[in-house]
């Protein structure tokens, strides 16, 4: 059954696209229906999942996945799960979104859902673990058994936790819409500390490490990037890109074939990511740029960042003089 | 060579456990084996009840699923090349579809004229 010029799945599509229709779906139905969202997610990842492996890879993924969530979401609401009046609003909120084509413009407005999405998880009245719960689970599209793992939780806590922020959510009436100029920093705060959280749960040092935590840094790494593209950019923005970039390069250097942790003297720099150091580089000038203008202060310290071997090894010109413990 | 049929009976449930990134693992895994020469076809069931014929008095029954007892639903099934049973078993135990359901292997029976 060789096929030759079959699609081939990206890294983490799935996990990346149920994050992606999440927050798209709770756009078109709003917050007070994330559960809808996430099950017409889950629902299109079940059935790819259960007939790609006869089929074959379709040849635009994204848009069949978005396109079957989209008409689970649908028939969801005909059938009645959503048990008010409102059913004929929500399959209208549906309804207007009809091409499924994920052309550059629809790329942006994902963006911006996405976008929302981690402003919502971040509100003030959420607790800061619950808020670090919730996004991985929203946006990143990590399971409840996998952000147990991360933070060494039990899976019913995690549950648990969740349950009660969509509860909170849903009868706090908090909503996707960006908070109001007065709160925009402070939020952003709060999301810059939840991306921190975020980066250092899956950073956390520990034996017999798990593929999993390294996509966590990753993950926090894609949404510091996210915020860092957008209108909120500010150089605390770029100084934590900065940072979680530099970090995350030592990533693959810092377990032996074994498992067991490499100090950082003994690493093997070979192995060190050098496009995330690349990465770390052009956040960090950015970052440093902004600071030197009036009002963009970074209030996120710049120095473990001084202390990056990786900057060291640039101002000095030669990996071998770097002599860091950090 | 003779041919054998394996009928993959899915279980809902042990699927819905598992996270995006295992289900991409496990579709990434399947297309693996799919691809590997001995798989002469295959394809997918559509997941709804289908189906049942039955003798009702002089007519027939045509009724919707389930056909068995069971939770599980067939998903789909592949054709394979294989010596004997005992080959094609070996040859299926790379589907990653333990756990998530049973296969059923079933030779395709070939008249010899």
């Amino acid at each position: 059954m060789q096929e030759s010029g079959s699609p081939v799945l990206l890294e983490h599509l799935f996990r990346r696209e149920s994050g992606r229709i999440v927050a798209w779906l709770a756009g078109l139905l709003g917050s007070a229906h994330l559960q809808l969202a996430e099950d017409a997610a889950q629902e299109a990842m079940l059935r790819a999942a259960q007939s790609w492996p006869f089929e074959g890879i379709p040849q635009n993924p994204e848009a069949w996945l978005f396109r079957t969530a989209h008409n689970y979401a649908i028939s969801s609401v005909r059938r009645g799960v959503v048990f008010n009046s409102k059913a004929e609003a929500l399959v209208v909120a549906l309804e207007t979104w009809v091409q499924p084509v994920l052309d550059l413009g629809a790329e942006q407005s994902l963006r911006d859902d996405e976008l929302r999405m981690v402003f919502m998880c971040c509100h003030p009245k959420l607790a800061p673990d619950a808020q670090v719960a919730l996004s991985l689970k929203l946006v990143g599209g990590f399971s409840t058994e996998e952000i147990a793992r991360i933070f060494f939780s039990e899976p019913s806590t995690i549950a648990q936790r969740l349950v009660r922020a969509k509860r909170l959510i849903r009868e706090q009436n908090l909503t996707l819409a960006m908070p109001s100029k007065a709160h925009l920093e402070q939020r952003l705060n709060s999301v810059l500390k939840v991306i921190y959280l975020m980066f250092s749960g899956g950073y956390a040092a520990h034996s017999g490490e798990d593929l999993i935590r390294c996509d966590v840094c990753l993950e926090a790494l894609r949404l510091g990037r996210l915020v860092a593209a957008s209108s909120m950019s500010a150089p605390r923005v770029d100084a934590l890109v900065a940072l979680m970039a530099l970090q995350a390069a030592r990533l693959p250097a810092r377990t032996d074939t074994t498992g067991d942790l490499v100090l950082l003297e003994e690493q093997d720099r070979k192995l060190w990511d050098e496009d995330l150091i690349a990465l770390g580089f052009s956040y960090f000038d950015r970052s440093i740029a902004g600071t030197r203008s009036p009002n963009g202060m970074s209030r996120l310290p710049l120095h473990p960042l001084m202390q990056a071997p990786q900057i060291q090894r640039r101002s000095i010109g030669h990996p071998s003089l770097s002599t860091t413990t950090s | 060579m003779s041919q054998y049929v394996l009928l993959l009976h899915s279980d809902g449930e042990a699927w819905k456990k598992l996270s995006p990134e295992e289900m991409q693992q496990k579709v990434e895994k399947y297309l693996a084996w799919r691809n590997k020469p001995f798989v002469v076809a295959g394809a997918g069931l559509v997941r709804d009840t289908g189906r049942v014929i039955r003798a009702k008095g002089d007519g027939v029954s045509v009724t919707e699923g389930p056909f068995s007892e069971s939770a599980e639903v067939m998903g789909g099934f592949y054709t394979i090349e294989a010596a004997d049973y005992d080959e094609a078993v070996k040859l299926s135990l790379d589907i990653p579809h333990i756990g998530l359901g049973t296969i059923e292997i079933r030779q395709v029976m070939v008249y010899n004229a």
